[in-house]
Parts: C-alpha cells; sequence; structure tokens
C-alpha cells in the first residue's frame, strides 16, 4: 500500500494508549488498530480532524506517500 | 458490516435505531414463520387424513366422480404435499435466521444477502413442487378408479403467479442487497 499510516510513531510521541485515543475520537479501538497497521480503505476526514486534534499533529505527520518502486515518478 | 463502527456516540448508533424501529417486526416475522410452517402441515395432515373430504375435494377439482380414495392413496398424496412443505420449512428457517441477524444487528452483510436469497430459492422451489404435484395427485386419488375414469389433472390459480412474482422480486432484491452489502463491507473499512 503506497500510502503509510505513522499513527503509532505519533501516538508514541504524545505517550498515549490506542484505547484512549479510541474513547477521545470516538471511534473502537479495533478501528485504531486497523488504522495504526494500515488495514483500511481510508479516512473520513472527521475522523483526520479529530485525531489531528488530540494528537495535536498535522495530517502530514500520520500519513506518508511512499510509491512501489516500479511506480516511481519520473524527475521531471 | 455491523453498523457499530461509526463516529457516532455509542447511545445513538445506527444499529440501536434501527432495532428499535424494527425490532419487533423481527420478533413477529420470526413468530409468523414458525407459525406458518407448522400450520400448513396440520392442515396438510388434516386434509389427508379425511377421506370423504379428500374424495368430496378432488372430486370437485377433477370435475369427476370418484369413490372413496383408500388409505394408501391418500397416504401417498400427503408424502407429495410433504415435499413442498419440506422446502417451505426450509424457507420458514431461511426467514427466521435473517431476522434473528437483523436482531443481532447483522444487517448490511453478505451473510444475510444470501440468507435472503435462500429463503426466495427455497419459496420458489415450494412453489414448483406443489405445482408439480398437482397432476401426481390427481392420479393418485383415481387411481383406484377404473382404467377409463383415472384423470390427469392440471390446475393453476392465480395465486401461483402471485407467488411467483413475489419470490422472484425477493431473489432480484437479494441480489440488490449483496451488492449493497459489498458496498458496505467497502465503506466499513473506511475509518
Amino acid at each position: 500500500m503506497p500510502i503509510v499510516v505513522s499513527l503509532d510513531v505519533m501516538l508514541a510521541r504524545r505517550k498515549m494508549r490506542s484505547r484512549d485515543l479510541a474513547a477521545r475520537i470516538g471511534i473502537t479501538e479495533q478501528n485504531v488498530s486497523l488504522l495504526k497497521s494500515g488495514k483500511v480503505k481510508g479516512i473520513r476526514f472527521d475522523t483526520l480532524e479529530a485525531i489531528c486534534r488530540v494528537l495535536e499533529c498535522q495530517p502530514g505527520d500520520l500519513l506518508e506517500w511512499h510509491p512501489d518502486p516500479a511506480e516511481a515518478p519520473s524527475s521531471d | 458490516m455491523t453498523l457499530s463502527d461509526t463516529t457516532l456516540s455509542p447511545a445513538v448508533t445506527p444499529e440501536a435505531a434501527l432495532r428499535a424501529r424494527i425490532g419487533w417486526l423481527c420478533h413477529l416475522l420470526r413468530l409468523a414463520a414458525v407459525a406458518y410452517a407448522v400450520w400448513v402441515f396440520v392442515l396438510i395432515a388434516l386434509h389427508w387424513s379425511d377421506g370423504p373430504e379428500v374424495t368430496r375435494a378432488y372430486s370437485h377439482w377433477l370435475r369427476a366422480t370418484l369413490t372413496e380414495v383408500p388409505p394408501a392413496h391418500r397416504l401417498g398424496g400427503f408424502l407429495v404435499h410433504m415435499v413442498s412443505w419440506g422446502l417451505l420449512v426450509g424457507a420458514c428457517v431461511a426467514m427466521w435466521r435473517l431476522f434473528s441477524g437483523f436482531l443481532a444487528g447483522r444487517v448490511f452483510t453478505l451473510d444475510a444477502a444470501l440468507t435472503l436469497r435462500r429463503l426466495a430459492l427455497f419459496g420458489l422451489a415450494s412453489e414448483a413442487a406443489d405445482m408439480i404435484g398437482r397432476p401426481l395427485l390427481s392420479v393418485l386419488v383415481s387411481l383406484h378408479m377404473p382404467p377409463g375414469q383415472r384423470h390427469l389433472g392440471f390446475f393453476f390459480r392465480t395465486d401461483d403467479l402471485l407467488n411467483l412474482m413475489f419470490l422472484g422480486g425477493l431473489l432480484a432484491l437479494a441480489q440488490v442487497f449483496k451488492v449493497a452489502a459489498e458496498i458496505a463491507e467497502d465503506n466499513a473499512a473506511i475509518v
């Protein structure tokens, strides 16, 4: 999956547990776990907004794009 | 998808709201499924156990004068009806499972769609067995008559077409439901 979720890194920085984040943003702990492991197909803006608000970070701190080597863009 | 993975507070999940709206209907339909299967069995058993009634009813249907149908032939008729009834029970079991799943919050799931399809297929099979069984029944109830007075009867009612339309529509709806369940499953993977 080219989009890598680094939520676990941010949780570690903020010293917060997945369970506490789930409770504060109103989604299940299972979904937080799936998000951390990248096993989701997408994330809603309101969920992303809630995570950024609670963890005091930017969306870019949570999501990174790592293209597949075969799909790496050619430089202009 | 169980409708519980949302950003709403736990007190107002769509699952709980849906169950509050249709829970009573799901309970009612489950009871109706059981009652209907039992009711039909009792009617079939009472019908075939009443020799004079069988003779009268089939004399009327075949527009013939039948003498009393022997018990062995009536047993055969009962068994023919049991084929249709057995398939009807399959439909009722599927109905029970479908609405039990709804009560447990398993609404937009692939399993629910497949159960709905199973319900429709069993219903169609039961209806087909009933229609195919009628000529067989006409032979059974007239088999004891002299060779020139035996009958092979075909009989269709408007209810047959209504049932086929309804069950065919249910089968189509099951396919739509399956696609909806797949979309819901995709959406459930979006947190």
